[in-house]
């Protein structure tokens, strides 16, 4: 694939208004992309063999009690209709209906969660991003040295390793062994490193991965080898010429690596037993807690709708061709 | 001299193979994919020939030889119930890797579908797949696989149907892309000129040509469809104890931990070592099947 130098004339004449139009669009369209989600998870829970008010009784129930609570929980109703209910009123009053667990609304449950979550997550991302990119160049420049197969080695082994089992070796080295930091909980700051760690690695070696198999692309392009000829300076040929091209597919696995951080959170957070989304997911599921799982996933789905646009509106910045592309639409 | 002529001769019938013999030959120089391939084989066999030397009751039956550290009679060890922790993890071997591989089955034939209709066809039909298929992806793979675990109900069943839906759009995506690379080359057009049908076009000319990403993505997934089924079984919601699939195995070790390690740790190597050597082969067939992404 051929890259276009980064400067065109094209890009320099547009305006700032014109990214603040695009910014505005894409936020826009997250919610058809939310009204997505929360549908499908509803067709899979409608779809799925079974009863979930069934499920919920035990086999033990009478058909009576099963239709009492059936009709308690509102799934009398069609399919169509309880839908639009809950889409209306979680965006009208932000509830998202009560807990089949424990009867008060799931709202209640998961707002103590959100920070945590967010924390952790935020955390992950920018140590798997500040790990991998420049650990990914020095490979790519460096390749075939002794610390570039290293790494290739590292991160092809991490990439292998279950979250799971890597996050009870931690625990194992750092806080039975060694007793320097706590193995669950997050009662102090501390408790955030080894949850942080057990994500950040295992991300950090697929942006590794990405970030040195981008540079290597983009060390043989012809404009590298012209800005070579014409003596620019090794520094500024790696990280203007190369890097900055290279950037655009590592910024697209950065995005989807936060989505596989994100459904990881669920073991992570399990493991080292943090009050997150993710542990609260497990909890309900295990409670066959429909609402609470819908919400649950809706939310961690949304964050990552929103790191995606996050990394739309990046890539509109480093690259020049979309910002282009959206102007001549228009 | 002799030899030099005999290399010469060599390297010309070179040239003549066949692209797949001449993929099998790059294959074979690529050390660590070849050494991940023999394993993954002896894995396979062990899977086969070791669950009939090995008795099934050491899998299930609890014995006194409670927490036993490893030794020659027990190689692994023994768990809490007394059971022999090498005999569950071959015995585990043909859950995990089975659901791994039956799961990438599953999603490639239904993505592969999916995606070269939407690819070859166009307009409303490939509109409609993708949104649907955008709309799946917006929701990280393991929390769909989550979702369909709360409605089926925690079993090996629904675990397999969750996890080859949840990578699904990936597969159609692949595949997708891949064969409207290809509908556009000459020799679709000229298959279109001579009056072949659509399905003889995509079954003879297009799935042929848009296969190496897909066997590459198909060898890693199924390393991708065993951790992730592991972690599922981990928290619970997968394949239920004492069946002896890899993360419930370690799920049951966790709280052994502190006393006695080597019930997590042994296990875990074993689930590296086998997800590490899919996902060689599949950087090995990738480098083979498409040379010019060779670094």
């Amino acid at each position: 694939m051929s890259r276009l130098p980064k400067h065109t004339h094209e890009a320099e004449r547009m305006g700032e208004s014109t990214v603040i139009k695009y910014v505005v669009k894409r936020i826009v369209l997250l919610l058809p992309v939310l009204l997505g989600v929360s549908l499908i998870i509803f067709s899979i829970m409608e779809i799925a063999p079974g009863d979930p008010v069934r499920n919920l009784l035990g086999p033990d129930a009478t058909e009576v009690q099963v239709e009492q609570l059936r009709h308690e929980l509102g799934l009398d109703k069609g399919f169509a209709e309880r839908y639009t209910t809950y889409v209306v009123n979680a965006l009208t009053k932000g509830d998202f209906g009560n807990s089949w667990r424990t009867g008060a609304p799931v709202w209640d449950d998961i707002a103590p969660r959100l920070p945590v979550s967010l924390r952790l997550t935020t955390f992950n991302i920018i140590v798997a991003t500040l790990l991998g990119i420049p650990l990914g160049v020095y490979s790519a420049v460096k390749q075939n040295s002794p610390g570039d197969n290293i790494m290739r080695v590292v991160s092809t082994i991490f990439v292998a390793t279950p979250t799971f089992w890597f996050g009870m070796m931690l625990i194992l080295l750092f806080s039975l062994y060694l007793g320097w930091l706590p193995p669950g909980g997050i009662f102090v700051w501390k408790g955030y490193i080894l949850p942080v760690v057990c994500t950040s690695v295992v991300a950090a070696c697929r942006i590794f991965r990405m970030t040195r198999s981008s540079m290597l692309e983009c060390i043989r392009e012809d404009y590298v080898r012209s800005a070579r000829a014409k003596g620019v300076p090794e520094k500024v040929v790696v990280y203007r010429h190369a890097l900055q091209n290279a950037l655009l597919p590592v910024i697209t696995t950065i995005g989807n690596t936060f989505g596989g951080v994100l459904g990881g959170s669920t073991i992570v957070e399990s493991v080292f037993t943090l009050p997150g989304l993710g542990s609260l997911l497990v909890l309900s599921i295990k409670a066959k807690d429909q609402p609470t799982v819908i919400a649950s996933v809706t939310f961690l789905a949304f964050f990552f709708a929103l790191v995606m646009l996050l990394v739309d509106i990046i890539y509109a910045y480093v690259d020049p061709r979309i910002k282009a592309k959206y102007e001549k639409a228009e | 001299m002799l030899n030099a002529i005999r290399e010469k001769s060599k390297s010309k019938k070179h040239v003549k193979q066949s692209p797949t013999r001449q993929m099998f030959a790059r294959l074979r120089k690529n050390k660590s994919s070849m050494i991940s391939l023999y394993f993954i084989i002896f894995l396979v066999l062990f899977m086969i020939i070791g669950t009939f030397i090995i008795d099934e009751s050491l899998v299930y039956e609890q014995t006194m030889d409670r927490k036993l550290p490893p030794s020659a009679e027990h190689w692994f060890g023994t768990d809490i119930y007394g059971r022999d922790i090498f005999a569950r993890v071959v015995y585990g071997a043909r859950i995990s890797v089975s659901i791994g591989l039956i799961t990438e089955i599953i999603a490639t034939l239904v993505g592969g579908v999916l995606g070269s209709i939407g690819a070859y066809r166009g307009g409303l039909v490939d509109e409609v797949i993708m949104r649907l298929t955008d709309m799946l992806l917006a929701i990280p793979s393991i929390l769909l696989a989550m979702v369909v675990v709360t409605a089926m109900g925690a079993n090996a069943t629904s675990l397999i149907i969750a996890i080859s839906i949840s990578i699904i759009p990936v597969h159609v995506r692949l595949v997708r892309s891949s064969v409207l690379g290809i509908a556009d080359r000459d020799f679709v057009e000229a298959a279109k000129s001579v009056g072949m049908s659509d399905f003889k076009i995509v079954a003879t000319q297009i799935i042929p040509n848009s296969l190496a990403p897909v066997i590459v993505l198909f060898t890693q997934g199924i390393a991708t469809g065993m951790l992730n089924a592991a972690g599922l079984s981990y928290l619970g919601l997968g394949v239920q104890p004492p069946n002896p699939e890899w993360g419930a195995l370690i799920s049951g070790a966790r709280e052994f931990l502190r006393t006695n390690p080597y019930m997590s740790i042994i296990p875990g190597i074993v689930v590296v070592v086998t997800a590490l050597s899919f996902n060689l082969v599949g950087d090995g067939l990738r480098d083979a099947l498409d040379p010019r992404l060779k670094d």
